[in-house]
């Protein structure tokens, strides 16, 4: 495995010191590995990203590498140490998912879109989703900032159609 | 709560997860929304994911089963209060389809708990293209 170590630099000016294999996470990193516009000693500025959500990011992508490593290395592992192993990352990834708050939430998947870190924005979304799921549309709205443009009359309307979700 | 609103592809990425029963509440939420539930696409992906769903029948019941994955494993079971013995019948999408041919065709939403009236065939022919292709909500 390669050790080399990638530094990013979050937009209120943070640095982050990350694994190589980390950061290929990130498909938009990967990217700039490949065509070689990585520069050893300067840091990868991410303009998008502040510093607490970068932390979050690169907590996220050094758990995974670990696990992606050892999927390779264990190939003849029994399908008992498979799925412990597997019960470990999910339990990792509830407890990493509880530490925060709805809005940080947001700004992680916000950021898992702008560096294209596809399982992280999977694993964002369904947790937003649980947590949306039993929520009334008043307070789904203020939740994703958006504006109601029914009219009463139609609201009334799509409610009664609906009537069997409301229950 | 967040300072600026979400891409739409990542309000749809999260909506893909939430299951219908709770879709069909947010539908008011706003016309995009509303909108989105009903697009084809969403639909089909919206059924794709993660809550699979089959038809279970036994002697004398059906049911529509659907199993939701998430952290709070759910099994929800829907049994058909229509007696079914001696029609034909078919599903597809989650929608059960029953024929008879002097009756016609009804369509069960089990989800939505609701079965169409006898729709009157001019044919055989005629019935499943003027039922199967026209929209339904989630």
């Amino acid at each position: 495995m390669s050790s080399n170590m990638i530094m990013l630099k979050s937009s209120d000016g943070a640095s982050f010191e990350i694994e190589e294999a980390a950061a290929r996470k990130s498909k938009i990193i990967a990217n700039m590995i490949e065509v070689e516009c990585v520069d050893e000693d300067k840091a990868i500025p991410l303009q998008n990203v502040t510093g607490n959500i970068l932390a979050l990011v690169i907590e996220y992508c050094n758990k995974h590498i670990v696990d992606d490593d050892d999927d390779v290395a264990t190939e003849e592992a029994s399908e008992e140490e498979e799925e412990a192993k597997k019960k470990k990352v999910d339990d990792w990834e509830a407890e990493f998912m509880n530490s925060m708050s709805l809005e940080t939430m947001f700004e992680l998947l916000l950021a898992a879109n702008y560096l294209n870190i596809k399982s992280l924005i999977d694993l964002v979304c369904q947790t937003i989703a649980n947590n949306i799921k039993d929520k009334t549309p008043e307070e789904v709205r203020k939740i994703f900032s958006i504006e109601n443009d029914f009219t009463p009359e139609e609201e009334e309307e799509i409610r009664k159609e609906n009537a069997w979700a409301f229950g | 709560m967040v300072s600026r609103k979400l891409p739409s592809e990542l309000e749809e990425e999260i909506l893909i997860q939430v299951p219908r029963q709770s879709l069909a509440r947010l539908r008011t939420v706003c016309k995009e929304w509303n909108t989105l539930f009903n697009d084809k696409i969403f639909v089909n992906k919206h059924l794709a994911c993660s809550h699979p769903e089959f038809v279970l029948q036994t002697d004398s019941n059906i049911c529509s089963i659907s199993i939701n994955l998430n952290d709070d494993p759910t099994i929800q079971v829907r049994c058909l209060t229509f007696d079914f013995l001696g029609y034909h019948y078919g599903n597809c999408d989650g929608y059960i389809f029953f024929y008879d041919s002097d009756k016609g065709g009804v369509v069960w939403n089990p989800w939505l708990r609701h079965i169409t009236r006898w729709i009157q065939p001019v044919n055989a022919l005629s019935l499943f293209s003027r039922v199967l292709p026209s929209k339904f909500k989630l």
